[in-house]
Formats: structure tokens, sequence, C-alpha cells
């Protein structure tokens, strides 16, 4: 079955200016967040998004929402191009596409009620009438695993993963078709974790919704995911499904990210061999010619110093940049 | 063999404008030379808190130890005056923080705070503190130790930070070292780092390893013992093989099943530990775990169980191990 493409990235680019010198007059240094990332995601499929620190993964799910202008490339929601479109404009777009962050102490106003948190986007959008908004937030509530009685409380009155839910139910109050999901669980305890992942994963069957699920954590992305992305300083090294990608890794940083992974099993974690990786990943600003994986990479050849490899199709639905696998 | 620590009865306890909060609410733990113990478990668990219990880190107000015993050496460290304390603290036992930024001081050089600690507990010149400091950041692998020695913390990555953390706890060669969270800020390629170079000392040094963290996997990899904390008691003991292939307590159960593993095969639901930990101000005055916890019968709200022996190294504190409990089926 042929599914519909809901969302495509094609070359998305996001720079932004570093300052130096002294009095950061001379700001020519660009920091390249996002360099020329691209691809799609189906409806009624998650896509988790992996790397480290520094890879701009986070970058990557504020400029699809628009929270940053891309300084190039498209962002195809539905057939339309949102990567110009004015911010006066952006309206429908950012109902259709909501977007639940890390910090769920952070992202929730402290001064307004469960209530009124849920109805402000609804506001926004202008559906609805105001008792219907209150009935509609009581109903949110409950299709999050929240109780209506929460309804008058604020949020320092609830626990992290409580309030993740809260923005959960915030997030679905206007009815979306796509959630950008921010390292949604990072800050909760594991207990917690497993309770919001099933919900999450409830959601999407109840309501069809598309996810793009970001995340360090890859034993939760593959868990939530039906296909993944490996990305390294701004750029995408290895998408797959996340059977394909974990079975069969290709690219020597996705094989080293997995190996990195500590299992919950005494017997295969002391005995197993890991690749470890030297090092940090490199600068933004000085980014590596060629491959930039490579200073870190145990199989650099003299190609990869000297050119970008691309994004090819190695095997049906597993695309791969890396010049081992040139054909 | 004589243990390097041995934690009796430990309570801990902190003043708050609700109530007494009670964090550690008498734990028993003995630690042997060249062990690496892993302390398991949630926010709140009373995790950190041991961990800083047995530096005497604990201060009034608001925190206070308020019985136990913390036998190190023959002597009981809590009665020491705080001058020896100071000579235990990086001499005998040493810490890792979780968070390196804040645990630097960012206005000194990394090469001033090694020697500070260095000179502290050794009678060294300023010419051999100096080079026992470029060997110690040598061993923790990084990779220009010169040129760091003379860097400030902001200069470093988040990674490397943590390797210098590692090097000031071991550079008196501690008999016990102290990890609290040390990998949870940083990327897993990282964590893996972290976690090989501290196997390879504690098998150089012979020192012994307390691990404290929420994340199972982490403890699997490198501790043969393993403590699950709950609600400021030790809920079930053993070594790693115990609590990973014959856990006991219906606690140590949901938190293996709670977390997905990188190499499973079939997408499985993920089974959840419902509802949240008891308030520690009042705890309650049966089994702590008995209102989350599908296999509680009466007397679990009605007593705190007493520790059940499985064998020489393994004990769980749970009634359903009373032999009058009917048979608990795990994979519910």
């Amino acid at each position: 079955m042929v599914k519909e493409t809901i969302l495509q990235i094609e070359n998305l680019k996001k720079y932004f200016k570093a300052r130096s010198g002294l009095f950061g007059s001379e700001s020519k240094i660009m920091i390249k967040a996002l360099d020329g990332v691209s691809f799609s995601v189906e409806k009624g499929n998650t896509l988790g998004v992996v790397g480290e620190t520094g890879s701009g993964k986070s970058t990557l799910g504020r400029t699809i929402i628009r929270l940053y202008d891309p300084t190039d490339g498209k962002i195809i929601y539905k057939g339309r191009d949102y990567s110009k479109v004015h911010e006066g404009d952006l309206k429908s777009f950012r109902k259709s596409v909501q977007m639940i962050f890390q910090d769920p102490y952070a992202s929730l106003d402290p001064r307004l009620t469960v209530q009124e948190i849920i109805a402000e986007p609804m506001e926004i959008h202008n559906l609805y009438t105001p008792t219907e908004r209150r009935e509609k937030a009581k109903y949110f509530l409950k299709v999050v695993g929240l109780n209506e009685e929460h309804a008058g409380r604020y949020p320092h009155e609830f626990s992290g993963g409580q309030r993740q839910r809260i923005g959960l139910a915030r997030a679905l109050a206007v009815e979306p078709e796509f959630i950008i999901a921010d390292e949604p669980v990072s800050a909760l305890d594991v207990s917690i974790q497993a309770q919001i992942i099933n919900t999450f994963e409830d959601l999407q069957e109840e309501f069809n919704l598309s996810y793009l699920f970001i995340s360090h954590d890859l034993a939760m992305v593959k868990h939530i995911s039906d296909r993944i992305m490996v990305m390294y300083l701004g750029r995408v090294m290895e998408v797959a499904s996340s059977k394909d990608i974990y079975k069969h890794p290709l690219h020597p940083y996705t094989q080293a990210l997995i190996s990195a992974v500590p299992i919950p099993d005494p017997t295969v974690e002391k005995s197993r061999e890991k690749i470890i990786l030297e090092g940090d990943i490199s600068s933004n600003i000085n980014i590596p010619s060629g491959c930039r994986f490579r200073i870190r990479c145990k199989y650099t050849m003299d190609i990869c110093k000297k050119v970008e490899p691309q994004l090819e199709e190695i095997e049906t639905g597993h695309s791969v940049a890396c010049h081992l696998y040139k054909k | 063999m004589e243990p390097v620590i041995d934690v009796k009865n430990l309570r801990t306890e902190f003043k708050t404008y609700a109530g007494v909060v009670k964090a550690v609410r008498g734990i028993d733990f003995k630690i042997y030379p060249g062990e690496a113990l892993g302390i398991v478990g949630e926010s709140g668990c009373g995790k950190s808190v041991t961990g800083l219990s047995i530096m005497r880190l604990i201060t009034w107000p608001p925190g206070k130890i308020v019985d136990g015993e913390i036998i190190l050496d023959g002597k009981d460290i809590l009665k020491l005056p705080e001058s020896e304390m100071r000579k235990i603290r990086g001499g005998e036992i040493s810490m890792i923080f979780q968070d390196p930024m804040t645990s630097l001081n960012p206005t000194l050089t990394i090469g001033f705070q090694l020697i500070e600690m260095l000179k502290l507990h050794r009678d060294y010149t300023d010419e051999q503190a100096k080079n026992r400091a470029i060997e110690l950041l040598d061993l923790v692998r990084i990779k220009s130790p010169k040129e760091v020695f003379n860097q400030y913390p902001h200069q470093l990555s988040g990674g490397m930070r943590q390797r210098v953390m590692i090097a000031m706890a071991i550079s008196c060669e501690p008999k016990i070292i102290i990890a609290d969270e040390p990998t949870t800020s940083v990327d897993v390629t990282i964590q893996a780092q972290i976690l090989n170079i501290l196997n390879d000392l504690r098998s150089r040094l012979n020192s012994s390893v307390i691990l404290i963290t929420h994340n199972l996997a982490v403890v699997a990899g490198l501790c043969n013992r393993i403590v699950v904390m709950y609600a400021g008691l030790i809920v079930e003991e053993g070594l790693d093989k115990d609590i990973f292939d014959n856990p006991r307590h219906p606690y140590t159960w949901g938190l293996l099943k709670a977390v997905p593993r990188v190499d499973e095969e079939e997408r499985e639901r993920l089974s959840t530990i419902k509802g949240l930990p008891p308030d520690l101000i009042a705890p309650p005055k049966g089994c702590p775990f008995a209102q989350r916890c599908s296999y509680a019968m009466k007397i679990c709200f009605e007593k705190l169980p007493p520790y059940f022996d499985i064998d020489r190294e393994h004990r769980v504190l749970c009634w359903l191990l009373d032999k009058r409990a009917p048979k608990a089926d795990r994979s519910k």
C-alpha cells in the first residue's frame, strides 16, 4: 500500500551567524546547524531522528515549524511549500503541525490553569465557543490520561510526567495531523517514560497522527519509530526502517551509535565488543572537508577528504551517505 | 574478605516547610575491594542522598543524617570531626557528580584545580604535582593533556569535563569512587567512553566503584552487584545476574520491563508502572510500593515486609516471598 506523503523536506538549511571579534563586529562566521537535509514522512507514520548533541536534530524540528526561518530549502506540507510563507499566513500550518518540547517545566505557563493552557490554542485559532472549549479541554485531558478535576489546577501541582501529558493535550486541542516531539521523555523517569510513550502510540492510532520524534535515546526511538534518520553535524548520514537500521546499520557512525547503547542484560553487555568512538563531534563552524564524519571514522579513505558523500539509496528504503557503499 | 565500607541502618532526613522528608529510611549494604556496586532507582528514591551521606556532604539545615553508621577501616566516619573527614574526602572516598560544568570552578584552570587537590592530600612539590596532573589527564584518555592542563572548563566539551572530573576523583587513588549519574548529561558515544574508562580504572587501581543511576542498562555493563532502591529503602539487592535474570521484587520487574531494548526483535508495548512514588513526608506504614503493585495483598498495606534471603547474596523486601503468599506470576 502506498501511503500519502504528508511532509517533505528538501535540502533544508539553517545557518546561524556567530559573532566574533572583541566587539562582535566581525561577524563573518556561520554556524551550519542544518546543511542540506532532505527526507519525507508518510501519513500516520513516525520518523525518528537521532544524533549526538550538535547534530542539528532540535534545529530541524524548530525550523520545520518555522520557529527559525530556514536559510534555504523547502518545507512541503500536504503539497504546499511553507518555507517562505509570511509569518502572518502560517496560522493554518501551525494549527495542523504542533510541537511538544523537552522540558515540561519550562513549556507551560505557570500562571494559567490547566484548563486555560489547553484552551489557549483553540482561542488563538478561533475555534469553538468558550463553553465548547471548556468541554474540549476536559475531553483532551481524559484522552491523555488525566482527570477532569485537574482542569482547575496550576502546572506546579503536577509531576513531570503529568506536565508532559498536559503539553500533549494542548497540542491535541487544535486537532493537528502532525506532531513534532523534541525529546519528549528525556526529562522523565523510566517508569513514567513508558507511560508517555504508550500514550503517544495510542493517540497515533486514534487520531491517525504522524510524528517526527527527535531523541538521543536510540532504544526509545527504535521502539516508537517506523523509520529512523541518523544525523551528524547538520546532515543526514543514514535513513532506513527502524528494523533495518538496527539489524544492518551501514554507516560507520550509525554502527558506532548503536554499539554504544547499553543493553540491560549483564551477560550480553559484559561480553560484547563495543565500538568506542574517540573524541567529540566536531564544531559546526569548522566542518571538515569531504565527509564530515571522517575524523572519527576508522574506515577513512582518500576520497573521504575530498568529496562529500551524498545520500544514496543502497537497498530499497535504506539510504546512506558514505563512500564505502558507492556502486 | 573485609568490606571497604559497611553502611548500617543509614537514615537521612531533610527539613522542609511541608514537613520532614525521610529521604533514606534505614539502609544497609557493604562494598568489597575492587567491586562495582550499582545503586538503581528513580528520582526521589534516595540514591543520590545515599552517595552524599557517605561523603558526609549533607549539610544542616536542611539535611541531617539522623541514624546509622558508615564504617571505613574500622572507624565510623559519621563520628569523625570535620577536619579528619576532609582528609577522607578525596583521599579515601571521592565523588563524581552528574553535572561537570557546575562541579568545576570556571575561573581556575584545569591544572590549578588538579594540583590543588593533589597538594591537599599528598606531599608533592609543585613540579611533582604538575607531572602527576598531566599523567592523570592522560590516564582518562585526554588527547593533549599538556594543553588541557592550561585550559579553563568552558573550553572543554561535556565529555572532556566529565573526564577531568574523573581524573580529579582518582588523583589520590581512593578506595572508593562514588559516581552519581556520571553519564546522564552526555551523548551515548561519550557515555560508552566514560564507562569504559571507569571500568578500566577500577581494575587498574583496585578501587571500588559505587555507580548511582536510573539507567539499568548502564549498570549491566559495569557493576557486579546491584542495589535497587525505592522510597528510601533497598527493595532488592543481589549480584548482577540475580537482578537481571532472576529478579524477585515486583518493582524490579517493572523497571526491567519499562525500558525498550535496542536489540529487541519485535516491537512490544512497554509495560508501565502505574501511579507515582509515595510522599516521603508521611511514608505509608506498609510496603511503599504496595500502591503501585499489581500483586499487592492486604498485608502489604499494613506492615512493612522484612528482608527475605534468596541466597547469601540476594535479598528482597517483599511479602510475596513469605511462605503463606500465593505464587506470583512475573509475566502478568
